[in-house]
């Protein structure tokens, strides 16, 4: 078998010849990483100092379990519940899957080129509280490349809290193996600094009747991609992936979807909600794929925007590609700014203008947020990015 | 004794086209007065324009509320000093529950009035009272603001916003429109039940139906964007006969 150094030797020829991907890459059109990002990287930190702290950075919730990213490198573990198991990604190099794909994705070599720190996650049973990872570059000159892999096991159930926050430049590779019936709630809480770079990316399997559930809440950062790929390989299986991105400044955010049903009997539903203030750029390409053997498969995909600024600009690129008979799709996407009969209602009612104004963006967005109640600590997750989404609008108004 | 409501002389455009040629109308603290029109004659832009909303430009006259001119006034400031407008079609808020609106819309006026906000446990009690008199139930309270609600809910929930903001001043914009006969009576009922000897109301509609169960003190008709004829409850049984026809020019 290949060694796992090997893989990472031929990621780096890779990325040496071909670097960051431009415009001309469909996929890249609207996020030119090669314009915008140097052509490599040094890693600064190869130990961890000391008095690194958080603070209040996180998801806002207290957890027992919480792993933590600084500049790339994982800081100690706390003692593991049972049915968690964490090992590292170098003893598992049949995981780091080189398919002819895979190669040549960007994300995918210049993440292996670079990786820092790799790690695997076995969840064997249903794990009751919450998991939580938070990654965070202490400077502009640190990166964190972090590949982690998830296999949970058939029954298994986990609720994972991820938070980025901080500078630099981070790169994420999320795998996760969903066997049968296994259910993993996923909340990605992206709230960097406006330097900050960050480019996700989640790879998710599902097993017959797996459930993957994803909220993602993008409030800040310089220049982001949140990319989620999803494989339905069995009947039952479901992903549902719900975003609110909020910008301002000169910020690109770039939301990625690519549903690939390849089972009959397999669901999906998409749902972006993006609200741009300022120069702000937001892009939103949402794919569904229905392969021919892929009969009674439902997914629906809706975007919608909401523009606050004249200088704000939205992308979106909504796709279907159908090629089963048998199938019950939609997609819509809507683009506009407040509106002003809503805000004239609630004017007349008392309520001053630019109060109106973060009551409609704020329930425009807590449609997302509804989507956390079912996860562990869902309601007090609820109330606080409702918080930080209050932040986010008086500091725009 | 000074009118509640005054209305001089009021000249209304919308873009350039003159809508409102010179309404004028007083009305008192206790009374309702009812306008009845015929379409396009301008009763949705009287009543938009009282309540402020952009768009209606005042080329002439002026609104008077207590006496104080409401012209420059921000639709939010109206209502803090006191009006308020029943909508002929309530908005859908996606997002936000209807409690939640409510206590941010009571708390807004009562600050602006120099109350005290209220805090949740007292706001949810007297929401509460309110709303079982109106005969929405707490369910209604926690779904998004008029999202899926029937007619006759987003009505009734107009009269509830009406109920718990109480106004000295309110104007009912079309409120029968969409409604069959049972919310149709639910509704005057709540109406009534806000009738006081402190409060006006102006009721605007196209038919004499809604009089039957909202009974006015004075009718107006409205036609060519100038009060044409007032009289008393009887004027909008005659309309019922006769039409509007003898009003339009």
């Amino acid at each position: 078998m290949t060694s796992f150094n090997h893989m990472q030797q031929e990621a780096k020829e890779v990325f040496a010849a071909n670097g960051w991907p431009n415009k001309r890459n469909e996929d890249w059109h609207y996020t030119d990483l090669s314009a915008r990002l140097p052509s490599y990287f040094h890693n600064q930190s190869l130990e961890l100092s000391e008095d690194v702290t958080l603070g209040n950075l996180t998801c806002d919730v207290e957890v027992d379990l919480q792993l933590d990213f600084i500049n790339g490198l994982l800081t100690e573990v706390e003692e593991l519940p049972d049915g968690l198991e964490i090992s590292a990604l170098v003893d598992h190099p049949e995981l780091v899957q080189q398919s002819d794909e895979d190669v040549t994705d960007p994300l995918l070599y210049a993440n292996l080129a670079h990786l820092e720190t790799g790690i695997v996650i076995d969840v064997s049973q249903v794990i009751e509280e919450p998991m939580a990872i938070h990654f965070h570059n202490t400077s502009a000159d640190e990166t964190s490349f972090v590949r982690i892999i998830f296999r949970l096991a058939e029954g298994a159930n986990l609720t994972l809290l991820e938070s980025h926050s901080g500078w630099g430049h981070t790169q994420l590779v999320t795998d996760v193996y969903q066997h049968k019936d296994s259910m993993l709630r996923h909340l990605r809480l992206h709230q960097a600094e406006d330097t900050q770079v960050s480019l996700l990316l989640n790879r998710v399997s599902l097993g017959a009747r797996a459930q993957y559930h994803n909220v993602a809440i993008s409030l800040s950062g310089g220049l982001g991609r949140l990319e989620t790929r999803v494989t339905f390989d069995a009947p039952g299986s479901h992903a549902g992936l719900a975003t609110a991105l909020l910008s301002g400044g000169k910020q690109h955010i770039d939301i990625t979807t690519r549903l690939n049903h390849l089972s009959a009997d397999t669901t999906s539903d998409t749902v972006a909600r993006t609200i741009l203030d300022d120069e702000a750029c937001g892009i939103f390409q949402g794919k569904v794929i229905v392969h021919e053997d892929a009969q009674r498969v439902e997914a629906t995909q809706k975007s919608d925007a909401l523009i606050l600024s004249a200088e704000a600009m939205m992308n979106v690129k909504p796709e279907l590609e159908i090629y089963a008979d048998d199938v019950a799709c939609a997609h819509g996407s809507a683009i506009g700014e407040i509106d002003h009969e809503a805000l004239f209602f609630l004017r007349s009612r008392g309520i001053d203008e630019e109060a109106a104004r973060i009551m409609l963006v704020e329930g425009f967005v807590s449609e997302i947020l509804e989507r956390l109640d079912d996860f562990a600590a869902g309601t007090v997750l609820q109330e606080n990015l409702l918080k930080r989404v209050a932040t986010f609008l008086k500091k725009s108004a | 004794m000074s009118a509640l409501l005054e209305i001089k002389n009021l000249h209304v455009s919308v873009a350039d086209t003159e809508i409102l040629k010179g309404l004028s109308l007083s009305v008192s603290a206790g009374e309702v007065h009812a306008i009845m029109g015929p379409n396009g004659s301008g009763k949705s832009t009287l009543s938009y324009v009282l309540a402020g909303r952009d768009g209606y430009e005042i080329t002439d006259g002026d609104i008077l509320l207590n006496g104080v001119s409401l012209k420059d006034m921000k639709p939010e400031d109206r209502a803090i000093a006191g009006l308020f407008l029943a909508f002929q079609y309530p908005l859908e808020i996606p997002g936000v529950t209807n409690m939640t609106f409510l206590k941010t819309s009571v708390n807004a006026v009562r600050r602006g009035r120099g109350e005290e906000a209220m805090d949740a446990a007292s706001f949810l009690r007297f929401v509460r009272e309110k709303a079982k008199a109106l005969r929405l139930d707490d369910d209604m309270l926690k779904r998004p603001l008029n999202v899926g609600f029937s007619g006759g809910e987003k009505k009734r929930n107009e009269i509830l916003q009406m109920s718990v903001l109480e106004p000295l001043m309110a104007i009912l914009d079309e409120t029968d429109s969409g409604l069959d006969i049972d919310a149709l009576k639910t509704v005057a009922e709540g109406v009534n039940a806000l009738r006081d000897a402190q409060r006006g109301m102006l009721v605007i509609t196209h038919y004499q139906r809604l009089l039957d169960y909202i009974k006015p003190d004075i009718v107006h008709i409205l036609a060519g964007g100038q009060i044409v004829k007032t009289g008393s409850p009887e004027l909008a049984l005659e309309l019922e006969k006769s039409g509007y026809a003898d009003y339009v020019a």
